[in-house]
């Protein structure tokens, strides 16, 4: 290469090499980051069993999959769930048996060097006079068995474990039963293939989960069936709201008026929504919806 | 249509008789092997399950304000959560700051001297940056199972300092707050 030619190669080689670092932003710190993760194995995370005072449930393994040591520390929360069915905490309900069911982990504190695992006992107290549903959320919070003062930003890192708890009572008139009541059922339809979704939000007023399924029809205004679509199944718990859906393929609904409604099956029983009207344009869409019969 | 010689109809005899049996004597061949032998069914029952891989610190290092507001936003690299899941998951986070400031750490425990405002994020470089939070706020949820390779979150986390904030000299102490995550299947 010649002399005169040396210099531009040299300096298009430092710009290149420079790009990288020049398109950064300018507040994005390079020192900003975090070099280890905390990673762990929790199996199973969702335990369905009958129990009476002093059974043990599970065993639950957990397991550290990463390679930092971990403490973990085991402890119980309240369960619940939205109407998506993501579960909601709530504080840790420690050894009271306000709730008729509480569980105690053994062991509830120890550490895991990379690679090991230990299977944590789990046993649940009734109280006498309990009987239906309970559901405590296991959650197992990990952290760096080191102290890490130096850190500005710390992360735990948790996973739960869902139980659904069912306490059978010897007494004849306890009674166990889940209970839904349809509150509402939504209307919803895709703009592009015009496939309808029906939405219902159901209460289970009962003392004990339920597996809510069924289906939704769709009839002509004369009561002649037009589709019908399965609802997918969902779990609501005692005092909780869930929504079930059904999606109907794209089919074809010629201009008029129909009826939608709801059908959910829970324990054997058949728990039929209050119809929904709506009215279909010309060119398939949803045009109308009536939500009460009753009071056209 | 040509008749059939009588060669051939005792041949056709012969070979009737030698298929019906090499039937019979296979039936009886199976059915004695059948008597010896014992089914033994293999069962097994997949569990949920549920990895997560969460980072586990980050510090933001010696950071100053500016008088641009804009300029003064100390954002992190990228923060990775990893989930592996057989069943529907969410995720959420919260910090133990109910605002979510980060608040003077001496060493053995907090003061009350506080950034002015609060740790804030963003998943997958999308939307707006929301501030964290004392209650657990949803980061994912209703996510579908995983393959192998898990589904990777992207976090970017960033602070915004100003000249309200008071600057630490003591060595020892920082501005500090604690994020948990928390990796759960769905009902």
């Amino acid at each position: 290469m010649s002399e005169k030619h040396r210099f531009p190669v040299l300096a298009m080689i430092i710009v290149l090499i420079s790009l990288p670092a020049l398109s950064r932003s300018a507040h994005a710190l390079p020192n900003a980051m975090s070099h280890r993760n905390i990673s762990m194995r929790v199996s199973p995370t969702y335990i369905v069993a009958e129990v009476c005072d002093g059974d043990f449930i599970g065993p639950i393994k957990v397991s550290n999959t990463g390679s930092l040591p971990l403490d973990l520390q085991g402890f119980i929360s309240e369960g619940g769930h939205d109407k998506n069915g993501i579960p909601i905490f709530s504080d840790p309900s420690g050894n009271t048996l306000k709730c008729g069911v509480f569980l105690t982990l053994e062991p509830t504190e120890f550490r895991l060097m990379p690679g090991e695992s230990r299977w944590i006992k789990v046993r649940a107290h009734v109280s006498d006079t309990f009987s239906g549903g309970a559901y405590p959320i296991i959650v197992f919070q990990g952290q760096p068995a080191k102290e890490m003062h130096s850190r500005e930003l710390l992360t735990s890192a948790q996973v739960g474990v869902l139980t659904l708890i069912t306490v059978t009572s010897r007494r004849k008139q306890d009674s166990i039963y889940a209970s839904p009541n349809i509150e509402y059922v939504a209307l919803s339809q895709d703009p592009v293939d015009k496939s309808l979704i029906v939405s219902a939000i159901c209460e289970n007023q009962g003392n004990i989960h339920t597996t809510l399924s069924g289906t939704a029809v769709i009839r002509s205004y004369l009561g002649q069936p037009a589709s019908s679509a399965k609802l997918t199944p969902a779990v609501c718990l005692p005092g909780h709201k869930r929504v079930i859906t059904a999606r109907f393929k794209p089919f074809t609904l010629n201009k008029g008026i129909y009826i939608a409604e709801v059908l959910v099956n829970s324990e054997g029983n058949t728990h039929p929504s209050i119809p929904v009207a709506f009215q279909v344009a010309e060119n398939g869409m949803i045009s109308a919806i009536h939500m009460d019969l009753a009071h056209p | 249509m040509k008749p059939l010689s009588g060669d051939f109809k005792r041949a056709s005899r012969r070979l009737g008789f030698v298929l019906i049996m090499s039937v019979i004597l296979l039936g009886q061949g199976v059915s004695r092997a059948s008597g010896n032998t014992s089914m033994m069914p293999v069962t097994c029952k997949v569990m949920p399950t549920l990895e997560a891989s969460f980072p586990e610190s980050l510090d933001f290092g010696d950071v100053a304000p500016t008088r641009d507001p804009d300029g003064s936003y100390v954002i992190s690299d990228t923060q990775v959560v990893k989930i592996w899941s057989n069943t529907e998951w969410a995720l959420t986070m919260r910090s133990d700051s109910a605002d979510g400031r980060m608040t003077k750490w001496t060493g053995d425990g907090y003061s009350s001297e506080t950034l002015t405002f609060p740790l804030e994020w963003q998943l997958n470089g999308e939307g707006e940056f929301m501030r964290i939070e004392g209650d657990d706020i949803s980061v994912v949820q209703g996510q579908s199972p995983t393959d192998k390779y898990g589904t990777a979150l992207r976090l970017l986390f960033r602070q915004l300092i100003t000249y309200n904030d008071v600057p630490l000299l003591d060595p020892a102490t920082f501005y500090r707050i604690e994020v948990t995550f928390t990796a759960i299947q769905v009902y």
